[in-house]
């Protein structure tokens, strides 16, 4: 062992070294936690614009039926439109004799539309201005 | 690549927060550059995590000080400079706030010859004997010794009478007497 100079040694030791800066594999395990909040924003964010367009799909077609029900026309033979489903098809089928029958039977038949009294069509008040 | 297991990527890092601060040092009393030290200290540290290397070393201070030191080696080949060293930058934080003696020391330290240098690092800060430091810089741990003995006598004649050492040495046996 060299010979040491203990007092001179112990002077030196009491400098002591900077510290480093972080190192830098700290920064990853950081990294998750901020994508984390990042991702909950993201979600929060998402839920609230459902929930706005959700209330404005509900509210918006409900304020206009009550807001046109005085003005719609009412059109006869609209109610007695069916149309064809597999049901009414299995039915037909069902029921029919043959296939010429249901076939028969499914025909649409054009309903016959007519404007309610006092309510005049598009077609006559166009004539009319001609 | 070789995935380092979270035991070992905790030791690795253990090892970067106990001898960061001397690590630091000895790099800087190498590149004589303290942010070219640091990023050297850091890559070595990235390194060991990306291979897992350090599971097989038995010396594992040692070992990093050599990978420091050869880390260096290479940068300052692939360089092909000499970097003088850096007189505004602190390297320590010094006792009672005195910049003045910090700046001397450093600049003391800076005066010698770079082997020398890095071995009153290695042996006044980083605390590694004189066979590790043997290891660290591929001399015998002789060499090293009386390296380190011609480098501190240096030292004291560079500081010169900015330290009374008879006062360290007295404050030294009244704190052993008082325990």
């Amino acid at each position: 062992m060299p010979d040491l100079d203990d007092p001179f040694e112990t002077y030196l030791k009491k400098f002591r070294p900077l510290d480093p800066a972080p190192f830098l594999a700290d920064v990853p395990a950081k990294a998750p936690e901020k994508r984390r909040h990042l991702g909950i924003t993201i979600w929060a964010l998402a839920l609230a614009a459902t929930a706005i367009l959700a209330i404005l799909l509900v509210r918006i077609p409900a304020h206009h039926l009550t807001e046109n029900k005085g003005h719609a026309p009412q059109l006869r033979g609209a109610k007695d439109f069916q149309p064809l489903t597999l049901n009414r098809a299995d039915r037909a089928l069902a029921e029919s004799a043959s296939i010429e029958a249901a076939l028969d039977s499914l025909e649409s038949k054009p309903a016959r539309i007519s404007v309610l009294k006092g309510a005049g069509s598009a077609l006559a008040a166009l004539s009319e201005e001609n | 690549m070789v995935l380092t297991t979270p035991a070992a990527r905790a030791e690795i890092e253990a090892l970067y927060r106990q001898h960061g601060p001397a690590l630091l040092l000895f790099a800087t009393a190498i590149a004589g550059e303290r942010s070219r030290a640091q990023d050297m200290v850091h890559q070595v540290f990235l390194k060991l995590i990306e291979d897992g290397s350090l599971q097989q070393v038995s010396n594992k201070k040692a070992y990093v000080f050599t990978c420091v030191r050869n880390a260096l080696a290479n940068e300052s080949r692939r360089r092909q400079r000499t970097v003088s060293l850096d007189p505004d930058a602190a390297w320590f934080t010094a006792p009672d706030q005195n910049l003045a003696a910090e700046t001397n020391l450093r600049r003391a330290l800076g005066s010698l010859p770079r082997e020398q240098s890095q071995i009153v690092v290695l042996h006044v800060w980083a605390e590694l004997t004189f066979s590790e430091i043997g290891e660290v810089l591929g001399i015998s741990p002789n060499t090293a010794g009386s390296r380190y003995r011609y480098a501190l006598a240096k030292l004291r004649d560079a500081l010169g009478g900015s330290v009374d050492t008879t006062q360290v040495a007295k404050k030294e046996n009244s704190c052993a007497r008082s325990r």
